[in-house]
């Protein structure tokens, strides 16, 4: 069943890059920087699917790629936030979670494989910028149907993801040394309906 | 342990499905 789950999981990728590729033309800057995005990610799960089967430790090429998620992220919400507050709160937070990551690396916890700490930072900044982004959206209603925006799907794709990924990086370093439970599982489930958001976001940002 | 995971992860997911539901109808009314 794990199996099936994480395949199903690695595979559910090429949905987003086959929309994202097919309405490539019609997207907004932001959805650009998406599809550029999963295109990368879509190379990793690769990268990491084939090293996996090799038994080689692919531990770095999910350390790299979340540097690049949280990057990807931050440029996608810059570019579609109206306010000048929150374009500099995504400056704030690069910095940090920059510096962060090169103290967590040699003075916290600089013998963790997971980077759990790293992970958790990012979880909380994410959602803190998709909090950002539906408080911009709430103070100007310009939208009727707010379902139809393609940012609001990311950001409520985001903050349900990384809401549900954020308990599970609470307890990852106990969790992975114990194969028995049900990390990877729930990370697949969370990042299949990820991958479907991705999709819905194409779909509704292509201009017509 | 397990069963712990899964609830935790769930009711997180349910908070975030929550804020979103809101800001949909929050902002409906609003406009």
């Amino acid at each position: 069943m794990s199996i099936h789950l994480h395949l199903i999981s690695a595979c559910s990728i090429v949905a987003p890059i086959l929309i994202g590729a097919i309405y490539f033309k019609s997207l907004s800057f932001a959805l650009r920087i998406l599809f550029v995005y999963v295109i990368i990610t879509g190379l990793f799960e690769l990268a990491t699917s084939i090293m996996s089967a090799y038994h080689i430790n692919n531990l770095f090429l999910f350390h790299a790629h979340f540097f690049i998620e949280f990057l990807a992220i931050s440029a996608i919400f810059f570019f579609s936030y109206d306010s000048v507050f929150w374009r500099g709160v995504v400056g704030v937070f690069l910095v940090f979670f920059v510096i962060f990551s090169l103290l967590d690396q040699f003075y916290f916890d600089a013998w963790d494989p997971f980077k759990a700490n790293e992970r958790y930072a990012e979880g909380l900044m994410v959602i803190i910028l998709c909090v950002g982004y539906y408080i911009s959206l709430l103070r100007r209603p310009i939208h009727r149907y707010l379902e139809r925006q393609p940012m609001f799907w990311l950001a409520s794709g985001w903050i349900i993801y990384f809401a549900g990924t954020l308990y599970l990086f609470l307890f990852s370093k106990e969790l992975l040394a114990m194969n028995r439970f049900h990390f990877w599982q729930i990370h697949a489930i969370l990042n299949i309906g990820l991958n479907i958001i991705y999709v819905i976001s194409f779909v509704k940002g292509r201009r017509l | 342990m397990n069963g712990l995971l899964i609830i935790g992860s769930a009711i997180m997911v349910f908070i975030a499905l929550i804020i979103v539901v809101f800001v949909l109808v929050y902002q409906r009314r609003m406009y």
